[in-house]
């Protein structure tokens, strides 16, 4: 079947919809992630998503909502944990993704009832991403993007140094707490896509193959954001086209990417010529 | 002339330590002061306290004649431009001189408020008075110790601060980047008039305008007055516990320990 045929079913164009808007959303994301080094932040709000979305389906409540509160109720763990224990983050996040790793697999363990729906979350499910799914995805996709653009600059400020960024009288804490709610609320609604367990692979590989190439802030974003379509879709064709699990094929094309990245990244190759930059 | 900063035995307990006990001081508009002391003196801690990032627990603190508890924390570290001495961020960072000048004024505009063309080009001026214009579009992993520094001043200063307040800002700087920083902060305070508090353990590193002194010691307030009255062998030797001799050099001291 061909990229026509396929095109004439809506699962199709609902699984193309999803993997651009996953592709666009968690990658910018990613560049908050990856450039600040806290990429267990992926991992630990994957699995606090999965957590609630477990739970939800065990008690007969939304799961969607479920795995959102958790997710949230997490990220907004997260800030007042790091800054009150003063701890790096990625070690806050080590132990907020072991607790909900093992409430996640405590819930299906649990579970009385056959345990697909569970392990789709685990997976992903991107070729039964319903009409409902795709709206809720563009909405969520278009409040995080529009909150990044509103609040680039304290964003920045805080990506640079949360001290300076306090010493110049930013808002730092509150630009903090968001980004860490962005990343709950992005995961969250992405969970469908890749599913919990490699949704980590979109927001990181992006943005880190997009690093190689510019050292420039925005255009980070940019190409982050294009690397991240291409491999979210790339890995929805290769699925469809060799009947593949959709989700695997994504996190390999957007890792195959990266590795691309790196042979040739200009940056690469200055530091082969001795110079670092 | 009215006081910039005023302190009144101002005390600092942190993590069940006094570090600052009854401070009392103060630092009229335009002047210009070096805080000197041993490594752990409590310099800056004191510092920081002006600055809003310790709080005050006993005693009390005014920052441009209000009351320190009176002050929005934003506001406070708006108004009093602070250059920390321990600054950690990513070298591979792709961010400009230009960019990390900017955050300087990110937070004078506020949230929700887009940076305009005022704030770019009140970005490039406090660059050109740091002569660091040539550097704006660089990466700013990429510039060298003292380099960094200077772009870090021009953000402290892009801010319109009525207070700055530079934590050992030579620290890490090779001779002459070090007294490049200090002759841009002489020519700063001299042109501006702004009041400018600078932090540091070696007295070498004061900048030569500077015209007062406060010397602490063991989270006490030595002494504090004119710097050439101060800056003598006797009343350094008692500030850094041993027998030292201070030479001057044109406007400079430098301290030898015997």
């Amino acid at each position: 079947m061909n990229l026509i045929e396929l095109w004439q079913f809506q699962f199709f164009r609902n699984a193309l919809a999803a993997s651009v808007l996953c592709g666009a959303g968690c990658s910018v994301i990613g560049v908050f992630i990856v450039t600040m080094r806290i990429p267990f932040i992926g991992v630990a709000m994957s699995h606090a998503a999965m957590a609630g979305a477990v739970f939800g389906l065990l008690t007969g409540l939304p799961p969607a909502w479920c795995g959102f509160a958790l997710a949230l109720a997490a990220s907004l763990a997260v800030g007042p944990l790091t800054d009150r224990v003063r701890m790096d983050p990625n070690i806050s996040l080590g132990v907020i993704f072991s607790l909900m790793m093992g409430l996640a697999f405590l819930g299906i363990g649990l579970s009385p009832t056959p345990r697909s729906d569970m392990l789709g979350l685990i997976w992903g499910n991107i070729l039964l991403i319903s009409d409902e799914d795709i709206r809720r995805l563009a909405v969520v996709t278009g409040l995080g993007l529009f909150l990044v653009f509103l609040f680039y600059k304290e964003f920045r400020a805080v990506m640079f140094s949360r001290l300076v960024a306090a010493a110049s009288g930013v808002r730092e804490r509150f630009a903090w707490y968001m980004l860490l709610v962005l990343c709950g609320a992005t995961v969250t609604v992405n969970l469908d896509t890749v599913g919990g367990l490699m949704l980590f692979s979109m927001i990181v590989n992006p943005a880190a193959a997009a690093w190689q190439f510019t050292y420039r802030m925005n255009r980070l974003f940019l190409l982050s954001a294009l690397f991240g379509v291409l491999s979210a879709v790339c890995g929805m064709l290769a699925s469809s086209f060799f009947n593949l699990p959709s989700g695997a094929c994504v996190v390999v094309a957007s890792s195959a990417l990266f590795g691309i990245s790196l042979l040739f990244s200009p940056k690469r190759r200055h530091a082969g010529n001795g110079s670092v930059w | 002339m009215s006081a910039a900063l005023a302190l009144s035995e101002a005390t600092v307990v942190l993590h069940g330590r006094t570090v600052l006990r009854g401070i009392t001081m103060q630092v009229d508009q335009s002047q210009f002061w070096g805080i000197a002391g041993p490594n752990g003196a409590g310099k800056s801690t004191l510092v920081k306290l002006l600055a809003g990032f310790v709080p005050l627990n006993s005693g009390q603190v005014q920052v441009l004649g209000k009351e320190l508890a009176g002050w929005p924390l934003t506001e406070l570290r708006r108004r009093v431009g602070y250059l920390p001495q321990h600054l950690f961020f990513d070298e591979g960072l792709p961010l400009s001189a230009r960019e990390v000048i900017l955050i300087g004024r990110t937070g004078l505009r506020g949230l929700m408020r887009r940076l305009t063309r005022q704030d770019r080009e009140a970005a490039a001026r406090c660059a050109e008075e740091l002569g660091v214009e040539n550097l704006l579009e660089r990466p700013f992993g990429t510039l060298s110790g003292g380099e960094r520094q200077r772009v870090l001043l021009a953000r402290a200063l892009s801010q319109e601060p009525e207070i700055l307040i530079l934590d050992e800002p030579t620290a890490g700087l090779d001779p002459r980047a070090a007294v490049r920083f200090l002759d841009s902060v002489d020519q700063l305070q001299g042109r501006r008039r702004m009041t400018v508090l600078v932090v540091t353990h070696e007295i070498s590193s004061l900048p030569s305008g500077c015209g007062q002194v406060a010397l602490v010691r063991d989270g006490s307030l030595m002494a504090a007055g004119q710097k050439e009255s101060l800056l003598s062998d006797s009343v350094l030797s008692e500030l850094y516990g041993c027998r030292v001799e201070v030479g001057r050099r044109g406007e400079r001291y430098h301290v030898f320990q015997e």
